[in-house]
């Protein structure tokens, strides 16, 4: 089996380990070796508790890998000064991964989050 | 040469050819055969005049190529509500394209906006905001 394929393996794997899930230090770092992105998910998921992350494409050359992908949550912690407004979040994502040896080794992560701020309620963006 | 390799050429061919020139319906058409994007970026370019378009990372499989790259320019043109700051920006992007016979069919983009939005308020743009970027 090719790099680039067991790659996108680990990573389903990764995403069916942690989504919905509590995401613990421990879980983290069983697949992540990127403190800032451990760091990243522990923070997020205190804010949307057990949130829930779906791949919608998945590419990958050599050990990289981006995916394409939505996260679900319950708005339940303060977010940059954004007390917690119990509201429904659900908005895209994108992420890259470098991977060696089953563990993802650095990242880069972008967000749709004008989205985000809008199902937050804090602006009002127009169509 | 493998389809990958002449896809991640053409997107190539086709970044030269918008990055910091005036991106005109004309041109774009050449590269582009999906109308939504075509649009997305005559707005961006009316914004944000003949920006620069700085490429960062390519992957490609099979018809598709994600870009990973920045966007620089000088904000001439009303954004979200807010009016001309003259201002420098300098905002990372990733975009996702499917590539059939030389053109773009579909495409998928996310900005960063909060950086942007940052620096059109005026913060320095040497400063990124997207912190969890780490490379």
């Amino acid at each position: 089996m090719n790099q680039t394929k067991k790659n996108k393996e680990f990573v389903i794997r990764y995403f069916n380990a942690i989504s919905g899930e509590i995401k613990s230090r421990e879980l983290c770092e069983k697949y992540i070796n990127d403190n800032s992105l451990t760091e990243h998910i522990l923070f997020f998921d205190s804010v949307f508790p057990r949130y829930e992350i779906f791949i919608d494409e998945l590419t990958g050359e050599g050990n990289r890998i981006i995916v394409r992908s939505r996260m679900k949550g319950k708005h339940k912690g303060e977010l940059n000064g954004i007390p917690p407004t119990n509201k429904e979040v659900f908005f895209p994502f994108v992420i890259g991964y470098e991977i060696e040896n089953e563990k993802i080794q650095s990242h880069w992560l972008l967000a749709d989050q004008m989205m985000l701020m809008e199902q937050l309620g804090v602006i009002n963006q127009q169509a | 040469m493998n389809q990958e390799k002449k896809n991640k050429e053409f997107i190539l061919e086709y970044i030269n050819a918008i990055s910091g020139v005036g991106k005109t319906r004309e041109l774009l058409e050449k590269y582009n055969g999906d109308p939504g994007l075509v649009d997305t970026i005559m707005f961006f370019d009316n914004v944000f005049h003949h920006y620069e378009y700085h490429i960062d990372e390519m992957l490609a499989e099979g018809d598709r190529v994600i870009v990973r790259a920045r966007l620089k320019a000088t904000h001439e043109a009303e954004f979200l509500g807010i009016p001309a700051t003259h201002r420098k920006v300098n905002f990372s992007f990733v975009v996702g394209y499917e590539i059939q016979n030389r053109k773009i069919m579909h495409s998928w983009l996310i900005p960063d906006y909060l950086t942007l939005m940052e620096q059109l308020k005026g913060k320095d743009i040497s400063a990124n905001s997207q912190e969890h970027v780490n490379k």
